[in-house]
């Protein structure tokens, strides 16, 4: 087994997760506040479903051999970290998973666009008010990240 | 292999589950109150009880049995404990989740409103209608985990 496990969670798993994610192994700059078109080449950015929620998606390896997730865990997010820790300590792997909630740094733009997006499926209305309201957040997301990051690196 | 039995909003139906996969309870007559009350964890869900494993004992052939309670949203954890196996490269099989799911989930609340108010004897025999409404579902259940 190499490094942890680095779980981030928000709601759906479709912005503020991934976007954490994607700084993390720097996919994304943390200095700078990507674009609309830098945001939706990310694969899971705003294409999450409710079926794909407590699904943990592989995002890569980070400089410390760690692994990367990411998973929407809807307004359970604190619960789903206690069944995955007991379920890792059940067979003997407790100490390698660490779950960052993003759903604080989330704006409200976030939350409405990613409803009508993702709950209601009107994309072309939903859509730009996330990247809009994720490009807001991202200074609070990036801050977050770094935080993790030196953690992990101690 | 360890099995988890998993409540929504409740522990009276996954302790009564996981007392039949370990022959600690009968399956062929629904129990008495008094027999449920002596089962561990057999009680109304609190706050801290939120997606913690409790271990409730071990087979003969050594699997594991474990209870949980999840508010809401049950199958999100079906789905993140099977990718958390797949993660770690297990079979699936290496941790099995039965879910134990009441019809209504506000009866979960009920009891742990009652629970939460000292209630706790209401709140068991609400928890034992429960177990005795749902207890040839969760006979038939155990048929289906290969005890």
């Amino acid at each position: 087994m190499r490094g942890k496990h680095i779980i981030y969670h928000c709601y759906g798993g479709a912005h503020s997760s991934v976007t954490a994610a994607a700084i993390h192994l720097g996919k994304l700059q943390a200095a700078k506040v990507p674009t609309g078109d830098e945001l939706l080449t990310l694969t899971l950015f705003d294409r999450q479903t409710k079926e794909d929620h407590g699904q943990l998606h592989f995002f890569g390896f980070d400089e410390w051999e760690n692994l990367v997730f990411s998973v929407g865990c809807r307004n359970v997010g604190k619960t789903m970290e206690n069944v995955l820790q007991g379920v890792a300590t059940m067979v003997g792997l407790g100490d390698e998973l660490m779950f960052i909630d993003t759903l604080h740094c989330v704006s409200i733009k976030m939350r409405i666009g990613g409803y009508i997006s993702r709950r209601l499926g009107l994309v072309t209305i939903g859509r730009p008010l996330v990247v809009q309201g994720t490009r807001e957040a991202y200074p609070k997301i990036a801050e977050l990240v770094q935080q993790v990051k030196n953690e992990v690196s101690r | 292999m360890n099995y988890l039995y998993l409540g929504l909003a409740d522990l009276y139906l996954p302790a009564t589950m996981a007392a039949i996969h370990l022959h600690t309870l009968a399956s062929d007559v629904a129990p008495a109150h008094q027999q449920l009350l002596a089962l561990p964890f057999y009680r109304a869900v609190c706050k801290n009880d939120e997606g913690t494993l409790y271990r409730v004992g071990e087979t003969e052939a050594g699997d594991g049995v474990y209870i949980a309670s999840v508010k809401e949203h049950a199958e999100i954890f079906l789905r993140g404990v099977d990718s958390l196996l797949g993660v770690y490269k297990m079979p699936r099989h290496a941790v099995k989740v039965v879910p134990c799911l009441l019809e209504n989930p506000q009866v979960g609340h009920l009891c742990s409103l009652l629970g939460h108010i000292g209630l706790h004897h209401f709140a068991d025999l609400v928890g034992t209608r429960l177990v005795h409404n749902r207890f040839y579902d969760l006979k038939n259940a155990s048929k289906t985990v290969p005890i």
